[in-house]
């Protein structure tokens, strides 16, 4: 057996398991996340596959969802558009969670003026609104899917440093961290081995729930210009070329709009649940 | 009071000068010569070579940054657009009003009605109205503004033609807009006002009104809504920031003439001064306002008030 009996975890699955919208929220994700590593053997063409005696054409047999002004399959692009809003959502969340955690940890564990000096940055960073600081940084880099994650992932770094800073601070003083020092054990091992399994609680919630942020904020980026590069679809991106045909074929407004939409509930959903579930005062 | 003013200006200070270090390193890592960018790309080397002199473009990062610190404060002059070669406080100060307009009604509206949906959806929880507005916010939540902005315009402009899909002068003008930017505030301040009365109403402070057999309008809005308002404030105030933001995308939905669609506008001329001038204006404001909210805290909560005596 994988997991004891009571562990924290199986707990927790078992609470998780019993809420019906974390679950939706999960089979709604674990499709896209499908859709997106197979998209091209599931989508019906190629992203850039132009069909030009087809443009604009409403939904229909061939065409499930229609074509763009390029004649481009909407359907397809929708599917590889998953792809980038997930790899952005994932790269992102990884690149604000490695640099917050670190400075967080670092602040909360040393303490001191190593604390207050990293702290003090962060109040620096959030005293610039996260999407407004991901559009200077992005128009900075330059578009691209690389830079796009970097500008996304920073924006959002002062949030996990203070989280981890808060929980550090709260776990550093328990006994089993001064026994591990008793033992010799570096300041690198405490807090990796030792300090870090104790704060996952808060840190997987708000990674989840960073993940639909930094896929609302690539979505934004990208309608203004400053996201991926055509041909690449991305579906903030296609909502903006479907703006010039708003009126005959508003279609091309709608589906990517629905996808964002749908992505974004079902990574709240699966966020609440883990944090109902990874509640300790919550009923078991 | 006036002593905690005082000092909350006075740590505004440090925060100001690491968002304008911050802005600025933007602006000096940004590829391409800001020389050639602002002469063109066929002037002459002598001229651009004169330019890079005249405005010490050699210099070291941290002369370069004094200096853009020392004009921002004393001339408020933070640079000029390479495309308009007009100053970037000018370009940006005439177009904020409209901004700050869109932005201002758009809180107005949000707490206007987030607040009492919030209070009718705490009082009569799991009822219909309860669950409609949940769903309502469930959606608003995840909803990205320009995409709420582009099916009302469908919707109200295309479909019914009643509203007007650009502009900002007259009150049909605003409407789709300021509620477009509201959209996510709306529900967030709803859902934040629900979980807080919630709260509230079960405390045993509560109880004991409805023990002694006070009316329940006075239960919920002498007694609960005062305590309940304190994280509200919180929310309204971070949303504010967000809403800053979030108007350069609406401005860009409905072709508004503010800080926002110039910012975009720059964007795709590669007009970095105008763009890292709009977020530095926006993140100064962003400041005030939490100051703002921050002293405001202290007006609803005497608790804080207490402590800086």
């Amino acid at each position: 057996m994988l997991l004891k009996k009571n562990s924290m975890l199986r707990l927790t699955l078992v609470r998780l398991r019993r809420n019906h919208l974390a679950m939706i929220g999960l089979a709604v994700v674990l499709t896209l996340i499908f859709v997106a590593v197979f998209a091209d053997y599931i989508a019906p063409f190629k992203y850039s596959r132009q069909h030009l005696r087809e443009t604009l054409q409403a939904p229909n047999a061939k065409y499930l969802l229609g074509t763009d002004e390029f004649g481009r399959d909407v359907l397809s692009r929708l599917i590889y558009g998953a792809r980038v809003s997930l790899q952005v959502g994932l790269v992102a969340v990884s690149i604000s969670l490695f640099v917050g955690g670190s400075l967080g940890a670092v602040a909360g564990f040393y303490g001191g003026k190593l604390d207050n000096l990293i702290m003090r940055l962060m109040d620096v960073q959030l005293a610039v609104p996260s999407t407004l600081l991901a559009i200077a940084i992005a128009a900075a880099l330059g578009p691209g899917l690389f830079n796009l994650m970097i500008a996304v992932g920073i924006s959002s770094v002062p949030r996990f440093a203070r989280l981890l800073r808060a929980s550090v601070l709260s776990v550093k003083e328990m006994e089993f961290v001064e026994a591990a020092r008793a033992m010799g054990a570096s300041d690198f091992r405490i807090i990796v081995l030792h300090i870090l399994p104790n704060c996952c609680a808060p840190l997987i919630v708000q990674a989840t729930l960073s993940v639909a942020n930094a896929i609302l904020s690539s979505a934004s980026l990208s309608f203004i210009g400053l996201g991926i590069q055509p041909p690449y679809p991305e579906w903030g991106g296609m909502l903006s070329s479907a703006r010039d045909y708003l009126r005959s074929s508003p279609y091309l407004s709608m589906f990517p709009g629905i996808a964002i939409v749908v992505t974004i509930i079902a990574l709240n959903f699966i966020g609440d649940g883990l944090r109902d579930a990874l509640d300790p005062k919550q009923k078991r | 009071m006036l002593k905690y003013t005082i000092r909350r200006l006075i740590l505004l200070v440090p925060v100001l000068a690491g968002v304008a270090l911050l802005v600025f390193t933007l602006l000096y890592i940004t590829p391409g010569d800001p020389a050639r960018m602002a002469l063109g790309e066929d002037a002459p080397q002598e001229s651009v070579e004169q330019f890079r002199k005249n405005y010490g473009l050699d210099d070291p990062f941290f002369v370069q940054f004094g200096r853009y610190c020392y004009k921002a404060l004393f001339h408020g002059d933070i640079g000029n657009s390479y495309v308009t070669k007009s100053s970037v406080s000018e370009e940006i100060l005439t177009r904020f009003p409209t901004t700050l307009k869109l932005a201002f009604w758009a809180v107005v509206l949000g707490v206007a009605l987030g607040l009492p949906f919030g209070i009718i959806c705490a009082i009569r929880q799991y009822s219909i109205f309860d669950s409609v507005s949940m769903i309502l916010a469930l959606i608003g939540v995840a909803m990205p503004n320009f995409w709420l902005g582009v099916l009302l315009i469908l919707l109200f402009s295309v479909k019914l033609n009643w509203l007007p899909p650009s502009g900002f002068t007259t009150f049909a003008e605003m409407a789709m807009p300021v509620f477009t930017l509201s959209g996510g505030t709306l529900a967030v301040i709803t859902r934040m006002t629900r979980s807080s009365m919630l709260e509230v109403i079960k405390s045993d402070y509560v109880r004991t009104a409805r023990a002694k057999g006070q009316r329940e309008s006075i239960i919920i809005w002498r007694h609960a809504l005062p305590n309940a308002l304190i994280p509200i404030l919180t929310i309204v105030g971070m949303q504010f920031g967000g809403l800053l933001s979030g108007a350069i995308l609406t401005e860009t939905v409905f072709s508004i003439p503010g800080v926002g669609r110039l910012m975009v506008e720059s964007i795709k001329m590669r007009d970095f001064p105008v763009v890292q001038g709009g977020v530095l204006y926006i993140a100064l404001v962003f400041c005030f306002i939490n100051l703002v909210v921050d002293l405001l805290y202290a007006g609803v909560d005497p608790r804080i008030k207490a402590k800086y005596r």
